[in-house]
């Protein structure tokens, strides 16, 4: 039968259980090694692969023209990341000696390594334990189209490639004050890097081949190969300007590096939008609902929904608004579980907001099997609260909505019949305010991966940023 | 990913031939229903260990790490058999097998001719079956 018309008798639950332990990836890596090596035995190779347990680590590349400082870079992100640090010259020093001796052969005599010596080279690298365990840093490789495709037959693709950049004046500029540390070959600048240790400062020397004219022939091989080798990683790459000073250079590579690629795994969206009252959650809920076709879950809605249905639990939470008191979380919890056990919530996703309120509430929420994957805090001052909420007027005979700042009535007829709403006044607002602000921090503290949205924009800004975090996995930390 | 270009008709016909010389998608389709059916907390750990298992059976040939055991089989006959007539009819049979998820079956089993199967038959049918189904590798 084919494969994909077999009838999929998978229960809903799985689908939680295999995004949390990330199975679909899991099941991606293993497809992809097993086709790129076709193991005589996949079964034992498999076993092998997964006793490795190296799904997580950076595989970085960084590329550019020479003197772009690559090399800083490159260091940098290694120590950062504690991954290992592959260079051309270093790959082949390192060598295994009958390889490093063939390679140097043909460094010698001023040739190009051919990209076959290469591979060996680099498959071998691959296979020591520091690039298996903790990952590498690659710079300045492959310097060709057909060096990068050869990696790509092999099976070895970068997660990120960083391609540096800056204007040729700019570099063969800066060539010139290029220094090396014949130590550790660190390098520095004579005006824009100078250690300020003394004793480095004593050893530095020149480095050969940077004049201006050996720099000039190696812009020029670098920009023939350059386009064919960008467009290999064009998926995965991102070209940041190196002519700034190294610190800038450094956080932007950094902020790129712990993003995470789009995963092609199946996701429903199950989001928590918290917030005071008067942030705009429900307006972004529905945003969010109408784009991505999810149900929009609006925990007051649900309530009033539920006394006017006449429900049980709408009977009971109904004596208790009736005096004025909070509804138990255990009415307010059954009433919610209904709607997002219900059959459209568990296919599409959800948007949650106005739920949870407190610890607990949160607590019982993930316990009765609701994982939220995202949680958004969106934060709004108070001030703007107070300017959004307490000068909203409506018309008691059109219905019509005025907001005295921004959308202020025409006429000063309407004006002098306009009402408020009773929840709208300063002290009402006030209130509820302060009922967030005392459990904002252990909801917080209880959802450690929430991310905090700036709500005091404009509602279509907020929800771009708020979107570009539902689509995209979240953001890794680096331990 | 690779890019796309690069892989040529041909490698692509050749990686078809090798995932199906070797049963990767079989072996994998088993593995998501173990991993279904019993969620570990650990999945990699979970897997490693199915794995090794397989491997196991392969050098010994037994013990197939499998979903269902006689019991089931048991069970599933005794649904179709309520009455304990003894024998089940071809129709039930193979709708049996198929729901147990076996393919390729004898179609036309003992007693086929009477639409009569018995027990003996269909147990034996679905062993083998499940076995081949569990095997997921070449036998070299």
């Amino acid at each position: 039968m084919d494969q994909t018309k077999r009838p999929l008798l998978i229960p809903p639950e799985f689908a939680t259980y295999a995004e949390q332990h990330g199975v679909f990836d899991m099941y991606k890596r293993m497809l992809e090694q097993v086709i790129v090596n076709k193991p005589e035995n996949p079964i034992q190779f498999l076993i092998d692969m997964l006793k490795r347990d190296n799904n997580d680590v950076p595989q970085i590349v960084i590329l550019g023209p020479p003197a772009t400082g690559k090399r800083t870079i490159a260091k940098m992100v290694s120590s950062k990341l504690r991954t290992a640090h592959l260079t051309p010259d270093n790959l082949v020093t390192e060598a295994e000696t009958d390889l490093k001796v063939q390679a140097q052969q043909f460094i010698k005599k001023n040739q190009t390594i051919p990209t076959e010596l290469w591979m060996t080279i680099i498959g071998e690298r691959m296979k020591l334990f520091d690039c298996v365990k903790k990952g590498w840093v690659m710079e300045g490789f492959p310097q060709t189209r057909e060096q990068c495709l050869a990696l790509q037959s092999a099976g070895i693709y970068p997660k990120h490639c960083v391609i540096l950049e800056a204007p040729d004046t700019v570099l063969i500029e800066r060539a010139q004050g290029k220094r090396v540390d014949p130590v550790n070959g660190d390098i520095y600048h004579t005006t824009f890097d100078w250690p300020s240790n003394p004793d480095i400062q004593g050893r530095l020397k020149e480095v050969e081949g940077y004049t201006e004219e050996d720099m000039i022939n190696k812009l020029i091989v670098y920009h023939r190969h350059f386009d064919g080798i960008a467009d290999c990683y064009k998926k995965c790459s991102k070209t940041i300007n190196a002519d700034q000073p190294k610190a800038d250079v450094f956080s932007q590579v950094y902020t790129f590096l712990s993003g995470q690629s789009r995963s092609n795994a199946p996701h429903t969206p199950r989001i928590v939008l918290l917030g005071a009252t008067g942030s705009g959650k429900g307006v972004q809920a529905s945003l969010l609902a109408n784009k991505y076709n999810i149900v929009n879950v609006s925990c007051g809605h649900l309530m009033k929904q539920a006394i006017v249905d006449e429900t049980k639990q709408g009977q009971a939470a109904k004596a208790y608004i009736d005096k004025g008191m909070m509804v138990p979380d255990n009415i307010v919890m059954t009433i919610l579980c209904n709607r997002l056990s219900q059959l459209d919530c568990v296919t599409r996703g959800w948007v949650l907001h106005g739920y949870p309120r407190s610890r607990e509430q949160a607590e019982t929420l993930t316990k009765d099997g609701f994982v939220p994957n995202r949680v958004f805090f969106l934060d709004v001052p108070n001030d703007s609260v107070m300017e959004r909420l307490t000068l909203r007027q409506s018309d008691p005979i059109t219905g019509e909505r005025y907001h005295m700042m921004y959308n202020p009535p025409q006429t000063q007829e309407v004006k002098e019949r306009l009402c408020q709403q009773p929840s709208d006044t300063e002290d009402a607002v006030r209130q509820r305010l302060a009922q967030y602000h005392t459990y904002v921090e252990e909801i917080a503290d209880f959802y450690l991966d929430a991310q905090h949205v700036n709500a005091d924009q404009d509602p279509h800004t907020v929800f771009e940023c708020i979107e570009s975090m539902v689509v995209n996995p979240l953001p890794k930390h680096f331990p | 990913m690779a890019d796309e270009e690069i892989q040529t008709p041909q490698r692509e016909e050749e990686t078809r031939q090798y995932l199906q010389e070797h049963r990767v998608l079989e072996l994998f389709n088993n593995l998501t229903s173990q991993l279904i059916f019993s969620r570990p907390g650990d999945p990699k750990k979970f897997m490693i260990e199915t794995l090794e298992r397989l491997q196991k059976s392969k050098n010994t040939k037994r013990d197939y790490p499998c979903l269902f055991d006689d019991s089931n089989i048991q069970s599933v006959y005794g649904m179709l058999d309520p009455t304990n007539r003894g024998y089940i009819t071809l129709k039930q049979y193979c709708e049996a097998l198929d729901t147990l998820g076996i393919k390729d079956f004898e179609i036309r089993p003992e007693g086929a001719a009477d639409d009569r199967i018995s027990f003996e038959t269909f147990l034996s049918e679905a062993r083998s079956g499940l076995q081949r189904a569990s095997a997921t590798f070449t036998n070299q």
